[in-house]
C-alpha cells in the first residue's frame, strides 16, 4: 500500500488527517508492599490531543520524563491507554480487537532510540528486517529475501551484509537497520522515538537525511519524538511541546521558533546552546529555576507554575486549557496574551548568575 | 610553547589500551596547554580520545590502558614521573575532575555531606565539624537549595542536575586550580544543562579556576571556552581561539562537523551535509591522515603521510595537507584525480579489522549508502 508518492511540501498539509489523538491519557500504577497495593499513579500522559496530517512531520519535544515517548507508544497501542482514543486512518485503535489491531499495525511502525538494545543480537540483520514480513505472512522465502535486499539498499546498507549480526555494525548502521525493519511493511506512519540521540554527531546528520529522503520517496508521516530542539526545528512541519504529561503548546515549526507563546517553550528555546560564539555572547538566556516536578504528584493548577517566571495566583489554582491562540497556534497558559502584550520572549526576566539557587516556587518577579 | 606561564602543559601524550584484538591507540601524540584561568574546549566524537586524554592527565587511565609516552607538566614537574602518592596530592586537590554520569561516581550508601567532607578531612586535615560547615558552604556555592537540611540526604534523593552540582561541589572542595569537566551536561535535560553551564561560568569567574571542558556538543563549547581543540582518532586536528574555530575552521573534519549540525537559530535548509562514513578503528595503524577515508578534500599525499599541526593563522593550528579555503571538495574515498582509492588504506583496513568486524562494514558501507543508493 505504498502511499502514492506524495511529496511533503507545505502544500501537502492541506491533506487529510492520518492520525488523531483525543484526550489520550496514560497512567501507570505504583504498587507497593507484599500485597502490591496501588499507592499512586505515574501520570505520564494526561489528556493529550492532537492530530497529524498525511505526509507531515509532527515534532514532539520535551525534557526527559515529560511523557513524550509514552505518548508515542500509547498511540501505537504498545501500552494500553488509560483513557482517550487514537484514530488512525479514521478507526479507533483503542477499541480494536487483537486481530484488527495487528492488521492496523502493518501501517504504523516505530524506530527506537537505542540502536543497540532494539535489535536482537542473535538474529542476522536479514532475519531482523524480514521478521515483520514473516509475522504478517507476506510473500514466500524468496520474495522476502528480495524485499530484505531492497530495504537494506534503500537505507544505504549493502545487501551482502544481510547475513551479519548486529554487533558487527556501528551505531549509525544499526539505526539504518532499525529503519529498514520499520519500512518492511510499507507503513504510512512511523513514530521516530529519539532516533538519533544515541548517535555520534557526524552520524546524526546521515540518519536525519535518510529519514527525510524516505519521507519524500514513500510519502511517510512521522511523529518525531526528540529532546533536541535544533533537530526538531530542522525536520518538523509542526511541533508540539510537552511538559509533565501535558501538551503546553502546538503550532507550526516557524511560529514556534519565531513566536513562542508558552513560557516553557521560551525557556526551552533559550536554553539550547547555539554553536556560534558571537551569537552565544549576545544572547539573553532565561534559566529556569529548579527541576521538573515528579509526574507522580504534579503541581496543582498549571503544571509549570513552580518554575514559571510569570506565574500568578490563578496559575497555582486552575489548570489552563489548551486554547486556540490563532488559527494554527494552540497554547495552554492563562497568561499567554498578557505575556505577548508585554513583549513575549523579550519580557523574560534577565538571568542573574546563580539565579537558580532559589527554591522552586519562589514568587514571580513583577 | 614551553614557557612557564602555562598552568598545564601536555607534550606528545600517548595512551594505549592492550585488548585481545590488538592495541587500541586512544591518544596518539597529543600536545596542548592550558593557562591560568583559561577555559579550553576539547571537542570530538566518542572514541576520539578526549576523555582518555583527561584521564591520562589525572593518572586515572583504567586497566588495560597505559600512558606509553609523553609528558604532563604541572607545577614545574612532569606528573607522569611522579609516584602515585605524589600524584594523589595533586589529584582532587589542585586538579579536579567531574564526569558525565554523576550517579556512578557517588557512593549510594553515604550521605552527600559525608562525600564532600571526606576529601576535606583527607587533603586538608580539617576536623569533622569544620569540614561539615565547609560542605554546606560549598553546596550553597553550587546552588543546592536548602543546603543545610539536604547535607544529610543520600544521592538517590537528588535529581540528576543536583547530583552534578554535588560532583562540582566535591571537585571544588579543595580549591582546585584546574577543573576538568568531562561531558558534564550530556546526561542532563536542556534546561538543567543551561543551569550547570551557567554555574561553571560563574565559578570560573569567582574562583579564577582554569577549565578543560570536554564535550561533543559544539553549542556547549561556543558559549563557554576561550580556545578549542578539535580531536579526531586520537589526534588534535585543529586548535584555535573559539571565535576562529567557528568562523574560520581550517580542518575538513571541523568544517564537516559545523555543516552537519542543525542550528536552532537558523531556518530549515533542504538537507544537512553529513560527514560521510564512520569514525575509524583505533587499532588500525595505517599510514596517512586518519580522516582521509571520510575527507572530501583528501589529496594523494593524505594516503601516505599523517599531517602534523601547523600554524594556519595567528594562534590557529591545523593538521591538514590541504588548504580547505582553496581546494574544491570531492566525494570522499576518491582521489581528486578521480581514481577510487581501493589502494593501501582500504586494504589495511579490512585486514586489521577482521577481529573487530565493526569497523570494516563501517568504513565500507556508509559511503556507498550516501553515494550510490539513489
Amino acid at each position: 500500500m505504498s502511499a502514492a508518492a506524495s511529496t511533503t511540501t507545505p502544500g501537502a498539509q492541506a491533506e487529510e488527517e492520518i492520525l488523531r489523538v483525543d484526550h489520550l491519557t496514560m497512567f501507570f500504577p505504583i504498587r507497593q508492599g507484599i500485597l502490591q497495593r496501588r499507592t499512586g499513579w505515574v501520570q505520564a500522559v494526561d489528556d493529550v490531543s492532537f492530530s497529524i496530517r498525511r505526509g507531515e512531520t509532527l515534532g514532539l519535544v520535551g525534557e526527559s520524563g515529560c511523557g513524550k515517548s509514552t505518548a508515542g507508544r500509547a498511540i501505537l497501542q504498545l501500552y494500553k491507554p488509560t483513557a482517550g482514543s487514537v484514530f488512525f486512518e479514521g478507526k479507533d485503535l483503542t477499541k480494536m480487537g487483537t486481530g484488527d489491531l495487528r492488521r492496523a499495525r502493518r501501517h504504523m511502525q516505530i524506530v527506537f532510540q537505542d540502536p543497540y538494545a532494539s535489535l536482537n543480537s542473535r538474529l542476522t540483520i536479514g532475519s531482523i528486517v524480514a521478521e515483520p514480513l514473516e509475522i504478517h505472512h507476506l510473500g514466500d522465502a524468496r520474495e522476502r529475501q528480495r524485499r530484505v535486499n531492497e530495504l537494506l539498499e534503500v537505507v544505504g546498507l549493502d545487501p551482502s551484509m544481510a547475513s551479519r549480526f548486529p554487533h558487527e555494525f556501528s551505531g549509525g548502521q544499526r539505526q539504518r537497520i532499525g529503519i529498514a525493519r520499520a519500512l518492511a511493511l510499507n507503513p504510512s506512519f512511523i513514530v521516530c522515538d529519539e532516533p538519533i540521540s544515541a548517535l555520534d554527531v557526524s552520524i546524526q546528520a546521515q540518519v536525519i537525511n535518510l529519514l527525510q529522503e524516505l519521507q519524500e520517496t514513500y510519502g511517510l508521516t512521522y511523529l518525531f519524538i526528540a529532546h533536541d530542539l535544533s533537530v526538531v526545528r530542522h525536520i518538523s512541519d509542526r511541533v508540539a511541546v510537552m511538559y509533565l504529561g501535558k501538551i503546553v503548546e502546538i503550532t507550526s515549526r516557524r511560529e514556534l521558533y519565531d513566536r513562542p507563546l508558552h513560557p516553557y517553550t521560551m525557556a526551552l528555546l533559550s536554553a539550547v546552546p547555539i554553536p556560534d560564539p558571537e551569537v552565544e555572547r549576545k544572547r539573553r538566556r532565561m534559566i529556569l529555576t529548579g527541576d521538573v516536578p515528579s509526574p507522580v504528584n504534579p503541581p496543582k493548577g498549571c503544571r509549570f507554575n513552580t518554575r514559571c517566571p510569570f506565574a500568578q495566583p490563578l496559575c497555582r489554582e486552575e489548570e489552563p486549557p489548551l486554547v486556540q491562540a490563532d488559527a494554527t497556534h494552540q497554547v495552554a497558559c492563562h497568561l499567554w496574551d498578557v505575556i505577548q502584550a508585554a513583549g513575549g520572549t523579550r519580557a523574560l526576566p534577565v538571568v542573574s548568575a546563580g539565579g537558580d539557587t532559589a527554591p522552586a516556587g519562589t514568587p514571580p518577579p513583577a | 610553547m614551553a614557557d612557564a606561564g602555562h598552568l598545564l602543559e601536555v607534550r606528545d601524550l600517548r595512551t594505549q589500551f592492550s585488548m585481545r584484538d590488538g592495541v587500541v591507540q586512544a591518544v596518539r601524540g597529543v600536545s596542548f596547554h592550558v593557562d591560568r584561568g583559561e577555559a579550553l574546549g576539547l571537542v570530538g566524537e566518542s572514541g576520539c580520545g578526549k576523555s582518555v586524554t583527561a584521564l591520562s592527565i589525572m593518572g586515572l587511565v583504567p586497566h588495560p590502558g597505559r600512558v606509553v609516552g609523553g609528558e604532563v607538566w604541572y607545577g614545574g614537574r612532569d606528573q607522569l614521573k611522579l609516584s602515585e602518592a605524589e600524584r594523589q596530592k595533586i589529584r582532587g586537590n589542585e586538579i579536579a575532575m567531574i564526569f558525565q554520569d554523576p550517579i556512578s561516581y557517588l557512593n549510594p550508601v553515604m550521605t552527600i555531606g559525608r562525600q564532600i567532607t571526606e576529601p576535606l578531612e583527607i587533603h586538608r586535615g580539617m576536623t569533622h565539624r569544620a569540614a561539615r560547615k565547609r560542605a554546606i558552604e560549598l553546596m550553597e556555592l553550587v546552588g543546592i537549595p536548602a543546603a543545610a537540611s539536604r547535607v544529610d540526604s543520600y544521592p538517590h534523593q537528588y535529581s540528576g542536575g543536583m547530583r552534578q552540582r554535588v560532583m562540582i561541589a566535591m571537585a571544588l572542595s579543595c580549591d582546585p586550580k584546574l577543573l576538568i569537566a568531562d561531558e558534564p551536561t550530556t546526561a542532563l535535560d536542556v534546561t538543567i544543562q543551561a543551569q550547570i553551564l551557567e554555574l561553571l561560568q560563574r565559578l570560573r569567574a569567582e574562583l579564577g579556576m582554569a577549565l578543560i571542558l570536554i564535550t561533543h556538543d559544539l553549542g556547549v563549547v561556543a558559549g563557554i571556552v576561550d580556545r578549542v581543540n578539535v580531536m579526531y582518532a586520537g589526534y588534535i586536528v585543529e586548535t584555535a581561539p573559539v571565535a576562529d574555530t567557528f568562523r574560520d575552521p581550517r580542518h575538513p573534519y571541523s568544517l564537516g562537523l559545523m555543516a552537519s549540525i542543525p542550528r536552532l537559530d537558523q531556518a530549515r535548509g533542504d538537507r544537512l551535509r553529513p560527514i560521510q562514513g564512520a569514525p575509524p578503528d583505533l587499532i588500525d595503524t595505517s599510514a596517512g591522515c586518519p580522516f582521509q577515508p571520510r575527507c572530501p578534500y583528501a589529496a594523494p599525499v593524505c594516503l601516505e603521510d599523517n599531517p602534523t599541526l601547523e600554524l594556519a593563522a595567528p594562534r590557529h593550528w591545523t593538521a591538514c595537507w590541504v588548504d580547505v579555503r582553496n581546494a574544491p571538495p570531492h566525494e570522499p574515498g576518491e582521489a581528486p584525480t578521480g581514481q577510487p582509492t581501493a589502494g593501501p588504506s582500504a586494504a589495511a583496513r579490512t585486514t586489521s579489522a577482521t577481529a573487530t568486524g565493526a569497523a570494516s562494514p563501517a568504513a565500507a558501507a556508509a559511503p556507498t549508502g550516501q553515494g550510490g543508493s539513489r
